[in-house]
C-alpha cells in the first residue's frame, strides 16, 4: 500500500539536508521588500529565501504568490515565517522593515519612528545569522545603517547602507538620457547623504574616461549655461516626485539592491556607493555612515576608495556628516 | 583695405571661438557618425494595466531581458507617469534601453507582444465570471486602439475571466484566432506543478503535468498524463485524483482552484505567479521557440465543442503565436468536463452586449 512517492522515487542518500550555502532574508514585505525579493529572484542570486514581517496574513500571501512561480524559478526553497528562526544561517540580510516616507516628508523625519522598530529586529537577525552581511534600505538610511551597526555589534565592513547606490544610478541614468547613451556607459558618482545633501562628484564624471568638467569647467555650478546641476536636483527630487505619482517607489530601489546582493554574494569585489562608516576619512569625527565608492564582496566592505575630491565636495561632506550626527546624538537606546 | 580684411578676420575667428565654446557637452563629446532616424523596435511588448499584476509582468519580462522597448498603458496618468519613473530610474541594471508611458495608445505603436491585464479585479470570494461584463466594457475601448497601432501583434489577455475576455478580444480585434492568446492555465498548471513537485521533494520543471480547460473553478487536472522522468503517476496509483484515492492526491488540484482565493485572501491579490508565467509565455513568442505551454485558445471543433469559445490546450507558441495545438488523449469524463466548462462559458459569452 505504498505511496506514489514512495513507488516513484528510491533515495538514495539518507543524509540530512544540505543547508543552503547563498541564503538571502528579505525583512519587511511591503512593497520595497518585494521589489527586492523578486529582483533577487529574477537574478537567480539565492537558493533559499526567507521574509519576515509582522503582518501575518500578508506574508504568507506574498510567500505563496512567490512559491506559485517556483517553475519559473532557480530558487528552489522560498520561506516566510513572524518568528527569525527561519532566518537562520542567511548570507545576507536586507533590512525594509520600518515606516515609510509621506508625501512631502523629509527622510530624516522617520528616524525615531524607525529606530525602536529596529530595536526589536536587529537582535533577532543576528541571534540567527551571526556571520550574515547586513544591507539596510529603510530610510533615513544612513542614519539606520548606523543605529544597526551598533544594535547588532558585528563589525563595520558587515554592515552596509543601501545609500547612494540608487542615486548614482538615478544620476546616471538621467545624464546618459541627455547623451542618447545607456546608463552603464555613463560614470558618474553621487556619494554622502542619501537625500536632500547627496554629493555629485563633477570632477569624476566621464563617459569613456572623457573627463565632463574638462568639456565644461562650469559643469554643476550656477554659471552653467547647460545647467547639469539641474540633472542632480532632478535625482534629489526623484523620490519625491514618484511618490507623488505612485504613492512610493520600489522598482528602481528594488533593482539596485538586487545589484549589491550578486556582488556580495557572487564575491565580485566590484565597486558601489554604499553607506560605510566613515569615521576618520576626510577629517570626519565621528561615527556616521555615508556613501562612499566600496568595493563589495562575500566579506562585505572589503576595502573604500579614496576619492579625490574638491574642497568644496569635502565640505559637503563634512556637512553631510554633521547633520546626521545632529540627529544620531539625540537617539534613545542605541 | 587690409586693416579692414584684418578686422574680419579677427572677429570672424572671435565668433567662430565663441561659437565652439558654446557647443554643449553632448556636442564636444560625441560625433555622430550617421544621422538618419532612430532603428524602430524589434521586440517591443506593450503592457495594459499598471495595476499590481500589470506591474509584475512588466519586471518580470524586463528583469528576463526579453524586450529592448517596453510601453506602459493606463487610464490613471499620475500612477502611470510614476511606474514608468520608477522603472526607469533602474535603468542602470537592465537591458531594456527604452520604457515609455501614455494615457494615448499611439506610444504601443509597432509592438510585438500586447499584454492586456486592464480591468476591475475579484474581490474576496467574487468569482471571474462576476467580472465578465464590467470587463467587456472596458476592452471594447481598449482592444480596438491596441490593434490601431499594432496590426501585426500578439495579443496575450490576463484579465479575468480569461477565457471569456480572450473570446471578447478576439471578436473585437479582428485578428485571426493564433494572434490572441489567453494566459489561460499556464497558471494553475504552474501551480499544480509547484504543490505536486513539493509532495515528491523535486523540482517543479521535473513534474510534469498539465491543467487545462477554464482558468477557474471547472479546470481539469490531466491526471491520465501526470509524470515523472517518464513514470505515470496514474500506473502506479490508478484511483489518482478520484475520490476512492488513499492518498487524495485530488486535494492538490483543489488546492490549485483555490490558491487565488486564499492569495487574495491573505495579501489582497496576486501578482508574482501570473507575471512570472507571463514572462514565461512572452519569452517563447519572442524567441520563436515552439515550447508547449497551456494556454486559452479557440477550441471550436475540438472534443466536440461546437461553440466558438477560448478554453486552456497545450499549444505550440513561436513568433507567429499559436503555431499548433497538442491532440490531448483524454478520458472520457475529462473529454465531458472540457464540454462542461465550454457550455458554461458559451452561456456567459452568448449574454454578452456588443461583443
Amino acid at each position: 500500500m505504498s505511496s506514489v512517492l514512495q513507488k516513484l522515487i528510491s533515495p538514495l542518500a539518507s543524509t540530512p539536508a544540505e543547508p543552503p550555502r547563498n541564503k538571502v532574508t528579505v525583512v519587511g514585505v511591503g512593497q520595497v521588500g518585494m521589489a527586492c525579493a523578486i529582483s533577487i529572484l529574477l537574478r537567480d542570486l539565492c537558493d533559499e529565501l526567507a521574509l519576515v514581517d509582522v503582518m501575518k496574513d500578508r506574508l504568507k500571501g506574498e510567500m505563496m504568490d512567490l512559491q506559485h512561480g517556483s517553475l519559473f524559478l532557480k530558487t528552489s526553497k522560498i520561506v516566510a515565517d513572524t518568528d527569525y528562526a527561519v532566518t537562520a544561517n542567511s548570507r545576507l540580510v536586507v533590512v525594509t522593515a520600518g515606516v515609510r516616507q509621506q508625501e512631502g516628508e523629509s527622510r530624516l523625519n522617520l528616524v525615531q519612528r524607525n529606530v525602536n522598530v529596529f530595536k526589536s529586529i536587529i537582535p533577532q537577525i543576528i541571534k540567527y545569522s551571526p556571520n550574515c552581511t547586513l544591507v539596510v534600505v529603510s530610510n533615513p538610511v544612513d542614519v539606520l545603517t548606523y543605529v544597526t551597526w551598533k544594535l547588532s555589534g558585528l563589525p563595520k565592513h558587515r554592515v552596509i547602507g543601501s545609500g547612494t547606490n540608487l542615486d548614482s544610478a538615478r544620476f546616471r541614468f538621467l545624464m546618459a538620457e541627455r547623451l542618447g547613451i545607456h546608463a552603464s556607459s555613463f560614470n558618474g558618482w553621487v556619494l554622502g547623504e542619501h537625500g536632500d545633501t547627496s554629493v555629485p562628484v563633477w570632477s569624476g564624471a566621464n563617459v569613456a574616461g572623457v573627463n565632463l568638467q574638462k568639456l565644461n569647467p562650469d559643469i554643476g555650478t550656477d554659471d552653467d549655461s547647460e545647467q547639469w546641476k539641474a540633472t542632480h536636483k532632478a535625482v534629489v527630487d526623484s523620490a519625491y516626485e514618484v511618490i507623488k505619482l505612485k504613492g512610493y517607489t520600489n522598482w528602481a530601489i528594488g533593482l539596485s539592491v538586487a545589484d549589491l546582493t550578486e556582488s556580495i554574494i557572487k564575491n565580485m569585489s566590484r565597486v558601489h556607493p554604499v553607506s560605510t562608516m566613515v569615521k576618520d576619512m576626510y577629517g570626519i569625527g565621528e561615527e556616521v555612515f555615508l556613501s562612499l565608492p566600496c568595493v563589495l564582496n562575500s566579506s562585505g566592505v572589503s576595502s573604500v576608495i579614496n576619492m579625490t575630491l574638491t574642497d568644496a565636495e569635502v565640505g559637503q561632506l563634512r556637512n553631510s556628516a554633521d547633520t546626521l550626527w545632529g540627529i544620531q546624538k539625540d537617539l534613545k537606546d542605541v | 583695405m587690409l586693416i579692414t580684411c584684418w578686422y574680419l578676420y579677427i572677429s570672424a575667428r572671435s565668433i567662430a571661438k565663441q561659437y565652439l565654446n558654446m557647443a554643449s557637452i553632448l556636442q564636444k563629446l560625441l560625433t555622430p557618425l550617421f544621422s538618419g532616424p532612430p532603428e524602430l523596435p524589434r521586440n517591443k511588448v506593450t503592457v495594459v494595466g499598471v495595476g499590481q499584476v500589470g506591474m509584475a509582468c512588466a519586471v518580470s519580462i524586463l528583469l528576463r531581458e526579453l524586450t529592448d522597448e517596453l510601453a506602459l498603458v493606463d487610464v490613471m496618468e499620475d500612477k502611470l507617469k510614476g511606474e514608468m519613473m520608477d522603472l526607469q530610474h533602474g535603468s542602470l541594471f537592465l537591458k531594456t534601453p527604452k520604457i515609455v508611458a501614455d494615457t494615448d495608445y499611439s506610444v504601443t505603436a509597432n509592438s510585438r507582444i500586447v499584454v492586456v491585464t486592464a480591468g476591475v479585479r475579484q474581490q474576496e470570494g467574487e468569482s471571474r465570471l462576476n467580472l465578465v461584463q464590467r470587463n467587456v466594457n472596458i476592452f471594447k475601448h481598449i482592444v480596438p486602439l491596441i490593434v490601431k497601432y499594432s496590426p501585426n501583434c500578439i495579443i496575450i489577455v490576463v484579465s479575468n475571466p480569461v477565457d471569456v475576455l480572450t473570446y471578447v478580444t478576439w471578436k473585437l480585434s479582428g485578428l485571426p484566432k493564433h494572434r490572441v492568446i489567453g494566459s489561460g492555465t499556464n497558471l494553475d498548471s504552474a501551480r499544480f506543478r509547484f504543490l505536486m513537485a513539493e509532495k515528491l521533494g523535486i523540482h517543479p520543471s521535473s513534474f510534469n503535468g498539465w491543467i487545462l480547460g477554464e482558468h477557474g473553478d471547472t479546470s481539469v487536472p490531466v491526471w491520465s498524463g501526470t509524470n515523472v522522468a517518464g513514470v505515470n503517476l496514474q500506473t502506479l496509483n490508478p484511483e489518482i485524483g478520484t475520490e476512492n484515492d488513499e492518498e487524495n492526491w485530488t486535494e492538490t488540484h483543489k488546492m490549485v482552484v483555490d490558491s487565488a482565493y486564499e492569495v487574495i485572501r491573505l495579501k489582497g491579490y496576486t501578482n508574482w505567479a501570473i507575471g512570472l508565467s507571463v514572462a514565461d509565455l512572452t519569452e517563447s513568442l519572442i524567441r520563436n521557440m515552439n515550447r508547449i505551454h497551456p494556454v486559452s485558445t479557440m477550441v471550436q471543433g475540438m472534443y466536440g465543442i461546437s461553440d466558438a469559445v477560448y478554453l486552456s490546450l497545450p499549444c505550440v507558441l513561436n513568433g507567429g503565436g499559436v503555431a499548433s495545438v497538442v491532440n490531448m488523449t483524454l478520458t472520457e469524463d475529462e473529454v465531458s468536463q472540457l464540454q462542461e466548462s465550454a457550455s458554461t462559458l458559451w452561456d456567459i459569452q452568448k449574454d454578452l452586449q456588443d461583443v
